[in-house]
């Protein structure tokens, strides 16, 4: 018993020299991560790598993390829903995947049962041909797919994904109906980048990240990339700058537990914002080509209502959703 | 049950398979965009296929029984004993493993397990149980940092 | 040449660093743990161990994982044969001959052949990946939808060699699993089919569950309900623990041809390790002298049938390295992961890798060499104590049989209904094992069949819906008709009165 006391107290003095130490921030107990992916993935990456940089930024004392893989993170995001109620210290990786999965397959449980804590990064798309190919610009391809909209053959991942919804805004935008593009999805980043080297689609695209390597070599051309303004220290033109008013990334973020007060949830976002200043983060974020675009509170919560609109747009456009 | 029936049955559930599947199609998209076939082509290859296999089989147990096929059972008493204890086993695995934890439900497997094969020493499979299960339980937690369900403290 | 000589020769000085080789010990022997466990593979294991990679340099750490890899495979092959519960898809043509002759009182010379051959097709394998990677992987790039597709056709024809003692049970075993590999999400058009509004069945029906339902437990409810008074499995007390001198003239040409097929299999920009596995095991069916010992002909095991699938195998995993190094392009899950390895060294492998950092690249060709050494000496003394196990009585064994499969079903994804699922697939096991279907084409129907309607769908859509597409393809068309042969020739053969080997 006497023990016990000396050590709530000591646990006492050291959280109030916390946070005379640190005024902003007070350090959060085990936080828990759910990853609605299996390990290795972008989600994955996301989740520990945030975590990493809370336990360094000394927002969280310790970090667990469980992967829930399948259904574009839908499974994961039930079993958070109904696991985790009102457990302030619990959070799970998201991002436009998720959304493009909860418009696909309407699962019962939807991003609306949790609470939005931050938007984190961009990942954004370039669109390539392999080397040899005759097209030279985004205007080639545009001019071909008006011309013959089956014949440009794009591949990328699979159908649904920031990927394709990329690709049918580029159709609506030149004029061509997007339920005519002739998309091939293929699994895995892996497998449209063999593809796309081996010339059996026309036009790829995928993460900068995956394809920046192939340009370097010179076996790919890069044509845009999707991002507003060009990438830092890329020379790859943006499709706005040739004249297809395109701007779409691959964004992620994290969300809390559903039913956590407001001042638990403002203590869990700023250890996640504490977090995204720490180096290990920014070093995860320039090695992965991911943009950081921190965005938190009621705006994030706006920006994902907006995504959830903008992508069931797009996949109505395609037909995916009816 | 004499092997006539369950012949027969085995055929009609391959046919009533078939019939789930082709019910299914109507409910997949016919968009078949440029590859001309659509999400209902290879399911409808499959059915046939189902079909046709059920079918056939039927005929075979209606006719004779099942071709080149040795009933080395026949004069096998069953042990239905044996296994219950068995089932028992994982599904009380299955049910237990979140209320006692992965160590105890996993004994629990072998003990009813080893009990079906007529095993009677309890506590000796326990003790086996266990001891199987334990490093088992450390690879997960350790090296592949997989949280299970345990009981009461880190070890169980 | 010489030049890689002088490379290869650098790199193994890296990789016989004391501290190299311990990374590779502890990668084969964690590798060869984790392989025993069903559901649990060498992709979990090394994400799992990434972290790993902020605390030790670049070489150790994908020395460490290439060990994992290569162990992994090893351990799914030694529970294949001595429990007939294959740990992951590639070991289940392994499963089939190999468990046949452990319970026919050989499961040492299988456990043998499996070791010497894997460390064989894996030796092979990787002097094939220092001299010619470029190349083929170059080669590799032509394979696209249209070729894969023709593959499946090719493997789907040789299937007819796991059929068992009737064509018609075993086309029903197939069609089941076509049927199973149907739940799920569409690849192509992202519609679920057959779920029944289950969220988890979304991503399809995980086959490692279905695998050790059908094998694991089937055979233990089997074996209770039949003759659980009988003798454990081994009915031949004298278990030989080694090759005799026919096993060894069987075994080698069947390691050749399986890496034969395994290397190129795993080097192609799609694949998995399955197919080439099948393909194996059907070539040694058909080329054999001794049909009558494989375990579909009711036979007592065909040595040739673990040989070859077991080096196929390891071949591939090696093969899948190739494009991987050269290209950057992952072909299996492990090899994404590895990736993400590379990576978080701020490395990415492809074709600026050789240039950026060769010694690592060396480093790490040398210590595949290093890694099958080691796999063969942890390995083959363990051989004759493995088989030791299957001298257990029968009721431990099963018992600790039924353990490693449910804790490696639960393990997957934590889900106890997993474990009520395995249950349901070991009783339908039951009553194929009572009548007679063969269990192993339900699982190549799985395999199979959502990865040719992929193929086949994309080859079309890039054809715009043209179906002679398979045919004007040099590739292609040599795969079918390739195909064509080995279902028509056997045919018209034995239509002009002339036979190929026993009646199947």
């Amino acid at each position: 018993m006497s023990t016990r006391t000396t050590v709530t107290m000591r646990g006492a003095l050291m959280a109030g020299l916390l946070l005379s130490l640190s005024t902003s921030v007070m350090a959060l107990d085990n936080v828990k991560f759910m990853i609605g992916a299996n390990p290795g993935g972008g989600f994955d990456q996301t989740g520990r790598g945030l975590g990493k940089a809370m336990v360094e930024a000394g927002t969280a004392k310790s970090v667990q993390y469980e992967n829930k893989g399948g259904a574009g993170g839908t499974i994961g995001l039930a079993q958070f829903v109904n696991a985790s109620k009102g457990d302030a210290n619990s959070m799970i990786v998201t991002g436009a995947v998720m959304i493009g999965a909860i418009v696909q397959n309407k699962p019962p449980v939807t991003l609306a049962n949790a609470t939005p804590i931050a938007r984190l990064f961009y990942e954004y798309n370039v669109f390539v041909v392999p080397a040899a190919s005759p097209l030279k610009s985004m205007a080639d391809v545009v001019a071909q797919l008006k011309k013959d909209p089956g014949s440009v053959k794009w591949g990328g991942g699979s159908r649904g994904s920031v990927d394709h919804i990329a690709v049918a805004m580029i159709a609506k935008e030149s004029g061509v109906d997007p339920g005519k593009i002739n998309y091939v999805p293929f699994q895995g980043g892996g497998e449209a980048s063999a593809a796309i080297l081996g010339s059996h689609v026309t036009v790829g695209t995928s993460g900068f990240s995956e394809m920046q390597q192939f340009i370097k070599s010179g076996k790919m051309r890069a044509l845009a990339v999707t991002s507003g303004t060009r990438l830092p220290g890329e020379s790859v033109p943006t499709l706005k700058e040739q004249s297809i008013n395109v701007e779409i990334g691959n964004w992620r973020g994290v969300y809390g537990a559903p039913g956590i007060t407001a001042d638990q949830r403002k203590a869990l976002t700023d250890a996640v914002v504490a977090a995204t200043k720490q180096k290990s983060w920014t070093d995860s974020l320039a090695g992965n080509d991911w943009f950081a675009a921190l965005l938190t509170g009621d705006d994030f919560a706006k920006f994902v209502d907006a995504e959830h609109k903008r992508i069931e747009d797009s996949m109505k456009a395609v037909g995916l959703v009816k | 049950m004499t092997t006539k029936i369950w012949q027969v049955s085995i055929s009609c559930f391959i046919l009533a398979l078939a019939l789930v599947f082709g019910l299914g199609v109507s409910g997949l998209p016919t968009d078949a965009g440029y590859a001309g076939i659509s999400s209902r082509f290879v399911p409808i290859l499959i059915t046939v296929f189902l079909a046709v296999v059920g079918a056939l089989l039927l005929w075979q147990s209606l006719t004779g029984g099942f071709r080149h096929f040795f009933d080395d059972t026949a004069n096998v008493r069953a042990d239905l004993r044996g296994v219950i204890w068995v089932s028992a086993g994982i599904l009380l695995m299955a049910l237990l493993i979140s209320y006692i934890g992965f160590v105890l439900s996993a004994a629990v497997l072998f003990v009813c397990t080893a009990r079906g094969f007529g095993s009677r020493a309890l506590l000796r499979d326990l003790a086996i149980g266990v001891a199987l299960v334990l490093p088992v339980y450390w690879l997960f937690g350790q090296v592949l940092a997989v949280s299970l369900p345990k009981l009461f403290n880190q070890w169980l | 040449m010489t030049e890689t000589f002088g490379l290869l020769l650098s790199g193994f000085a890296t990789a016989l660093q004391p501290i190299n080789l311990m990374w590779a010990f502890i990668g084969c022997a964690l590798g060869t743990a984790i392989g025993v466990l069903p559901g649990i593979g060498p992709a979990l294991t090394v994400a799992m161990l990434l972290p790993v990679t902020a605390k030790i340099d670049p070489a150790s750490a994908l020395i460490m994982f290439c060990g994992v890899y290569y162990g992994a495979m090893f351990g799914g092959s030694t529970t294949s044969i001595l429990m007939n519960t294959p740990g992951e898809s590639a070991s289940i043509m392994t499963a089939l001959e190999g468990n046949c002759m452990a319970r026919n009182g050989r499961a040492g010379s299988a456990l043998a052949t499996a070791a010497i051959g894997s460390f064989v097709a894996g030796t092979l394998a990787t002097i094939l990946l220092t001299f010619v990677a470029p190349f083929v992987a170059d080669f590799g790039l032509k394979f696209g939808p249209a070729e894969f597709f023709a593959l499946m056709v090719l493997a789907f024809v040789t299937v007819s060699s796991v059929l068992g003692a009737s064509m018609l049970r075993g086309m029903v075993s197939l069609a089941l699993g076509l049927a199973l590999g149907l739940v799920g999400q569409d690849k192509i058009e992202g519609v679920a089919r057959y779920t029944a509004g289950v969220p988890e069945l979304v991503d399809g029906i995980e086959f490692v569950l279905v695998a050790v339902g059908l094998f694991a437990v089937g055979e233990a409810l089997y074996s209770v309900l039949y003759d659980s008074k009988t003798a454990p499995p081994t009915q031949n007390k004298l278990s030989s623990m080694q090759m005799t001198r026919d096993d060894w003239k069987r075994s080698w040409p069947a390691w050749l041809r399986g890496t034969a097929i395994g290397f190129p299999f795993g080097s192609m920009p799609a694949g998995g390790a399955e197919i080439p596995t099948f393909l194996s095991y059907s070539t040694e069916r058909k080329l054999s002298q001794s049909k009558a010992d494989f375990s579909s002909a009711g036979g007592k095991g065909a040595i040739e049938g673990v040989a070859g699938p077991e080096a196929a195998n390891n071949a591939c995993a090696t093969g899948a390295l190739v494009p991987l190094l050269t290209l950057g392009i992952p072909t299996s899950a492990t090899a994404a992961i590895l990736i993400g390895a590379f990576q978080n060294y701020n490395l990415q492998p492809g074709p600026l890798l050789f240039q950026t950092s060769g010694d690592l690249v060396w480093g790490l060709i040398a210590s595949l060499y290093v890694g099958n050494v080691m796999l063969l000496v942890l390995n083959l003394p363990m051989a004759g104590i493995w088989a030791k196990l299957l001298n257990l009585p029968k009721a431990q064994l099963y018992a600790g049989i039924l353990v490693f499969a449910s804790i490696g079903v639960y393990g997957m994804r934590q889900s106890a209904l997993d474990l009520l699922f395995m249950y349901m697939i070991g009783v339908i096991g039951v009553i194929m094992r009572r009548f007679d279907f063969p269990v192993a084409p339900v699982i190549i129907g799985m395999i199979l069949g959502p990865m040719s309607e992929v193929h086949l769908r994309r080859a079309l859509s890039i054809s715009q819906g043209d179906w002679s597409a398979f045919l004007t393809q040099p590739i292609a068309a040599t795969l079918l008709i390739l195909s064509a042969l080995v279902l028509f020739v056997p045919m018209f053969l034995r239509r002009r009165g002339i036979r190929l080997g026993e009646d199947d």
